[in-house]
């Protein structure tokens, strides 16, 4: 491309640079990493960010771990997630809250809690039907109860009155007994957020 | 070697490679074909549109990053048409996605340069009713794949993004009637009757804008002129096809002038059985909680084509709304051959669109040409504010419907044949707009919804006018 570009000295002919450099200008990005605890001014509306993702998650997670139930247990409790129920206006997955829960105790709690994986539980039972078959080697082992369904509901309201937004959220988690439905653990997190359409979209 | 060859004509050596540049820049960010993206977005006026390439047109369209502030706009398109083809997967997909970018994008650079000159020039969010009408699409993609958690929240942001932001408009902020009414229909899955109720009663309540009866009153004037034209051209066809040098045959005389009235309760070829186990003759009827929980057949009956935005002002500093103008009003739905009752105008896109509020960019609007005019006047800013561009954005979402109808009724699980007859403005029976759709499965347990959308000329079959014509006959 420089050699079609050359001019009567053998130089690259400014034209043809300033539109290359234009041509790549305009098919390139930029990308940098941000801190997810970080609010991005590109982040507009009421909605939930990853900040509150991130804060909601580690609160709840916290609160969880001190309860007794988990603390005084002689042996880890074993905790099923259940699916968290959306709603709100927004579209979320209510269940990844609670998993980043798990995380989050499993790497702080120290042990003091278990988790069944039930999301494999179609591939687990797959790999016991191949380990009875003798096809893999292993025991077929009985897969574990749990002892608590660790659940939550996301909740919004919303308005719109003139240019300003407002948006709720009531983000509840409980901890419910397998053996009796009672809970023994519930915790919240409100947030409300107040937004403004920009002039342009008026 | 081959650099001496083109030493020795470098000059159209030069400006032949900043073209080939320019030209691979343009392939490689390249949108879909003028020709094919024109056929894509007049595709509700083709009688035999090729839907799956007007949804891949627009998509190019939407995907190609020389189209970036365009981005939403093309969504919009792909997701209407995805709709309107029945293509639900390719409408969540485009539709989502579009959502997503119109609730989280914000280039504070270019509303900056919008607000000062150009207003084309920030990235596309569409009108209120445009931005509601996505949300819209996306909750019936998500109703009619059975997903009614993100049925109801879609059809809840439909509401919110409904809800202008001026005061001008306040009292129009819940008028979607649509969705409220699907929202309605939604909450019923979900098992909460109340919420249902609530909404219903919001889907009722019809807002008149102001000068609104006065603008139908001229419409109807100017359709009954029109309308006897028609007759007279009908007439003249039929008797130039009857009488000719070569009659056709079969042909049928459309120049009754037949009224919704006349309607007969059976068409001609209608089952021995009438399947409508139950139905609504009025809004009141429709909208209660019982019926909506009953009906088991729901048809969303698209008509038109939406309005038009347009540049005003002497120096295109105003988008205006014009309505584009189409026939069909009323609907009536036939199930099997067999009066099932009328489909009820939940959304008239006009009306929504002139609604939107207005009072922030009249303002700025204003403000921008007032400021133009005086730096004209001066000197030596005069000669660069003459270049000063404050134009008005003109883009909007040009293959909507112009107006939503939904019929809803109990009938037999089965197979069933939706027909539609349609009327215009003042109730005269439109028989080149007859809609027929074939092979409608209702399944015993649940529910089907069926988006139909109507078209002049598009059947051949004129089976009213055939019956009017027997009926006449034997008199």
């Amino acid at each position: 491309m420089l050699v079609l570009g050359l001019n009567r000295r053998g130089r690259p002919c400014l034209a043809v640079l300033l539109g290359a450099a234009l041509v790549a200008t305009g098919c390139t990005g930029s990308t940098k990493r941000i801190d997810p605890d970080r609010l991005s001014d590109k982040e507009v509306g009421t909605g939930l960010t990853s900040q509150d993702f991130r804060s909601v998650c580690q609160r709840m997670a916290r609160s969880l771990t001190a309860i007794q139930e988990i603390q005084n247990a002689n042996s880890p409790p074993t905790v099923a997630i259940e699916p968290v129920v959306n709603r709100s206006s927004e579209l979320i997955d209510g269940t990844e809250f609670a998993r980043k829960i798990r995380t989050e105790m499993i790497k702080h709690a120290e042990g003091r809690v278990q988790f069944v994986d039930r999301e494999l539980t179609k591939a687990v039972e797959e790999e016991n039907r191949a380990k009875r078959r003798g096809k893999v080697t292993g025991d077929d082992a009985v897969r574990e109860g749990a002892d608590y369904f660790l659940t939550g509901r996301i909740f919004s309201i919303d308005n719109t009155t003139g240019k300003t937004a407002t948006g709720y959220f009531r983000l509840s988690f409980r901890l419910t007994k397998a053996n009796s439905s009672v809970i023994v653990w519930e915790d919240d997190y409100e947030l409300k957020k107040e937004s403004t359409t920009g002039h342009m979209y008026r | 070697m081959l650099y001496y060859m083109f030493k020795a004509r470098l000059p159209s050596v030069c400006l032949a490679g900043y073209v080939v540049l320019l030209v691979g820049g343009v392939i490689g960010c390249a949108p879909a074909g003028k020709d094919r993206v024109a056929a894509a977005l007049s595709v509700r006026h083709t009688l035999s549109p090729d839907y799956r390439d007007a949804v891949l047109a627009m998509d190019e369209c939407r995907q190609n990053p020389k189209n970036l502030k365009d981005y939403a706009l093309w969504g919009m398109c792909g997701t209407t048409v995805a709709v309107y083809a029945g293509d639900v997967h390719d409408a969540n997909r485009i539709g989502r996605e579009t959502f997503l970018t119109v609730q989280k994008y914000e280039d504070k650079d270019s509303e900056t340069m919008a607000a000062l000159g150009n207003e084309a020039v920030k990235f596309f969010k569409g009108e209120p009713h445009e931005r509601s009408m996505l949300d819209f699409q996306l909750g019936l993609s998500a109703y009619q794949q059975g997903n009614y958690e993100d049925a109801r929240v879609f059809f809840l942001q439909s509401l919110l993004a409904a809800a202008t932001r001026d005061d001008d408009a306040a009292e129009f902020r819940e008028d979607f009637r649509l969705g409220h009414y699907w929202l309605g229909r939604t909450y019923l899955k979900l098992g909460e009757p109340d919420n249902a109720r609530v909404c219903f009663e919001k889907a009722g309540v019809i807002r008149t804008r102001p000068r609104e009866l006065k603008e139908v009153e001229t419409w109807r004037r100017e359709r009954q002129r029109a309308r006897q034209e028609e007759i007279k051209l009908e007439a003249i066809c039929y008797k130039n096809a009857t009488t000719g040098k070569e009659p056709v045959e079969g042909v049928v005389d459309l120049s009754q002038l037949l009224t919704r009235a006349d309607l007969p309760a059976q068409l001609a070829d209608a089952a021995p059985v009438n399947p409508v186990q139950q139905q609504a003759e009025d809004p009141e009827a429709f909208l209660k909680p019982d019926f909506q929980q009953q009906a088991n057949l729901v048809v969303v009956v698209e008509l038109g084509t939406g309005p038009i935005k347009y540049l005003a002002g002497g120096e295109h500093d105003r988008d205006e709304i014009a309505p584009a103008l189409f026939k069909e009003q009323f609907v009536d739905v036939y199930i099997d051959g067999h009066k099932a009752g009328p489909a009820f105008c939940l959304s008239n896109v006009y009306n929504e669109a002139m609604t939107r509020g207005v009072k922030t960019r009249r303002e700025r609007q204003a403000s921008k040409w007032l400021a133009k005019q005086v730096a004209k006047r001066m000197p030596f800013v005069g000669l660069v504010a003459g270049a000063w561009d404050i134009s008005a954005d003109p883009r909007h979402v040009s293959v909507l419907p112009g107006q939503v109808h939904v019929f809803a009724a109990r009938v037999t699980p089965g197979l069933h044949r939706v027909s539609l007859r349609c009327s215009d403005i003042n109730s005269s029976y439109l028989p080149r707009f007859d809609v027929d759709r074939n092979f409608i499965a209702v399944p015993p347990e649940n529910e089907a919804v069926v988006l139909v959308s109507t078209k002049e000329n598009e059947s051949n079959a004129y089976l009213l006018a055939q019956a009017a014509l027997a009926d006449a006959a034997q008199k």
